[in-house]
């Protein structure tokens, strides 16, 4: 059965790692591992804006996953704060029906807000948009339902909102892309 | 189905159009790119666009111009710029000449999802007015509540009555009745279906924080704030909050709901800008407020506010007829998910469901259902797969203290679920990081 692969960007809380790697074969029916790949992200930095271009660590990962000949999905999960030129941040960024997606931690922390740290709500948080990326990768599009796992979120109160599943209308083509990565040897 | 919205971004940065692209095609939009207004033109030759994104300084034709030329090849266009802060000026030129809006450069996700969601609603409202109805048609608001009795019969007639107004709702009843469930239902029967549902549990946070939570605050608004957080008022904007447990809502608290309820108006922490805020408020109890009132614990005005139109929900006792009934549904529900050949349940297992008291209500049907479900093997749920016989009183020595009962118990679940943490969370009736944190404080296991 091929892994779901977890990549840790940096330096990256060992309980958001060992969360996912609970929880995310629940979602995905996939075995989850963690690829010991060193992503140089350093290269990622732009520099006028003290943030990491997320599309180059996209980029990153599938070199490394190529490398590696590791076929599969790849979810890279940092604490570093993505962005992307032309927008102020990103919660993660995947390309659609592609191999490899990024995620970060970063924002959806409460202390960033002037919250209480919860981390609880934090591990609720980057898998939402974990499956959020991972829902990408299946081919899914934004969904108008805001309790689907795959509506758009564009600020932490809106990650909250929806829950860490797919509505009836995502998640048939989320689990037949699960199917089809199961099904190969 | 509508057409989709088309969105045509010109800009002459490769890497904007590219991100654009990819963040308007995943939310759905039909996106094309143009590096000059030269290539713009071209495309729109060959279709029409909704929405035009354009960079105002670009090599030869400029934003302006491209505004122009788009306007005499389309009626009204909808039309954003793209400016640097530098050519701010020029955009509200632009303005004035009858584009829609402009953003600066770089742009923040909420405002570029804001105005084109803004855009692409105005271009919809006509497009999708037929599609809707029909939606409208197949939506089943009342498909989850599962009942034949007098009394559920009863609460969806008050559902439905009550749903298409703006009434504030009160619902009350025992712990696991469903008020969630029936507040669901009355906001999908609403005019405010496609807004969101906001819920905030009242009773699981402390009173600063619930403050927070529900107002919102500004940057800055206290130490560490370092950015504006929107509270429930405002994410509820259009649609319907749903306050639950307000029985233990601080005084302090239902004197600033009072000033909502009264003024539908809302200030953020640390704010000083009034924000109206639209919401149909549904507040959900199983305390008797009545009590509350009289010891003075709860405000009287903010009762008669809440209690406009109150539903009161059955207990599983009350309606015992539908026990059948709810089984059945929870058995299909979960076989399904499980994908076990379950075909029913036999006669004595449902003789013994019949009989239990349920004091936990439908929650606890539906749990005792959904472990059942692991434990049969066969194609018939027997009395031997219902939790209802065993007590963990009877197999957990009684001197051991509260967190050594609590992992033993989380231990056992995990066994029988394989460890599957969604499954055990469910049966535990916690949320799955809420377990991770106990199996991380107990030590019990990592799956490999």
């Amino acid at each position: 059965m091929t892994p779901l692969r977890l990549i840790a960007i940096g330096s990256v809380n060992q309980g958001v790692m060992e969360y996912l790697t609970l929880v995310l074969p629940d979602s995905t029916g996939l075995p989850c591992v963690r690829a010991p790949w060193v992503i140089n992200y350093t290269e990622a930095y732009l520099n006028e804006r003290g943030q990491y271009h997320s599309t180059r660590l996209l980029d990153m990962i599938e070199r490394q996953a190529d490398g590696a000949r590791a076929s599969g999905p790849c979810l890279g999960v940092t604490e570093l704060d993505l962005a992307v030129p032309i927008l102020t941040f990103l919660f993660g960024e995947a390309r659609l029906q592609g191999r490899c997606a990024v995620v970060s931690a970063h924002r959806l922390r409460q202390p960033l807000y002037g919250l209480p740290c919860n981390s609880s709500l934090l591990l609720h948080r980057v898998e939402k948009e974990s499956l959020h990326e991972l829902g990408h990768l299946a081919g899914l599009r934004h969904c108008r339902l805001s309790s689907c796992v795959m509506a758009f979120s564009t600020s932490v109160e809106h990650v909250d909102l929806k829950e860490a599943a797919f509505c009836d209308r995502c998640l048939p083509v989320f689990e037949a892309w699960a199917r089809g990565w199961r099904n190969r040897p | 189905m509508t057409a989709p919205i088309r969105i045509l971004v010109v800009d002459d940065e490769f890497s904007v159009r590219d991100s654009l692209q990819a963040w308007f095609r995943d939310s759905g939009y039909e996106t094309e790119v143009a590096s000059s207004g030269k290539e713009a033109l071209a495309k729109m030759g060959r279709q029409r666009f909704d929405i035009f994104l354009l960079d105002i300084k670009m090599a030869g034709m400029d934003g302006l111009e491209l505004q122009e030329t788009i306007k005499e090849h389309q009626e009204n266009p909808i039309i954003i710029f793209m400016t640097a802060y530098a050519s701010v000026d020029t955009a509200v030129r632009a303005l004035k000449q009858g584009a829609f809006d402009y953003v600066t450069k770089p742009i923040d996700p909420e405002e570029l999802e804001r105005l084109v969601r803004n855009a692409a609603e105005r271009r919809l409202l006509q497009k999708e007015n037929l599609s809707l109805k029909v939606q409208i048609e197949e939506l089943t608001p009342f498909k989850d509540i599962i009942g034949e009795s007098r009394p559920i019969k009863e609460v969806v007639e008050l559902i439905k009555n009550v749903a298409p107004t703006d009434t504030t709702v009160l619902i009350r009843g025992e712990s696991g009745t469903g008020k969630e469930l029936v507040a669901r239902a009355i906001h999908a029967a609403s005019p405010r279906r496609f807004m969101p549902f906001v819920t905030v549990n009242c009773g699981a946070l402390p009173e600063g924080l619930l403050e927070s939570e529900l107002f919102g605050h500004e940057q800055g608004a206290f130490t560490g704030a370092q950015f504006r957080h929107k509270g429930k008022f405002e994410l509820a904007d259009g649609g319907t909050l749903f306050l639950d447990e307000i029985g233990d809502v601080s005084l302090k608290t239902q004197t600033d709901l009072l000033r909502v309820l009264q003024e539908r108006e809302i200030t953020r922490l640390g704010g000083t800008k009034p924000i109206k805020v639209d919401f149909r408020l549904i507040a959900a109890t199983n305390c008797d407020l009545e009590a509350r009132v009289a010891e003075k614990s709860f405000r009287e005005d903010v009762y008669y506010r809440l209690n406009v139109f109150p539903i009161v929900l059955p207990s599983l006792k009350a309606r015992s007829g539908d026990i059948p009934l709810l089984a059945g549904y929870f058995l299909q529900k979960y076989a399904r998910k499980m994908n076990r050949p379950i075909r029913g349940i036999s006669a004595s297992a449902m003789a013994l469901l019949s009989q239990h008291s349920w004091p936990g209500n439908v929650r606890e049907l539906e749990n005792a259902i959904e472990r059942a479900v692991i434990f049969c093997k066969g194609d018939e749920l027997l009395p031997e797969h219902l939790p209802l016989q065993r007590s963990i009183a009877t197999e957990v020595s009684s001197g051991l203290p509260l967190s050594e009962v609590e992992k033993i118990h989380i231990q056992r679940v995990l066994a029988e679920t394989g460890g599957n943490i969604s499954k055990s969370a469910r049966i535990l009736g916690i949320d799955r990081a809420t377990l991770y944190n106990k199996i991380k404080r107990y030590g019990l296991f990592v799956r490999e």
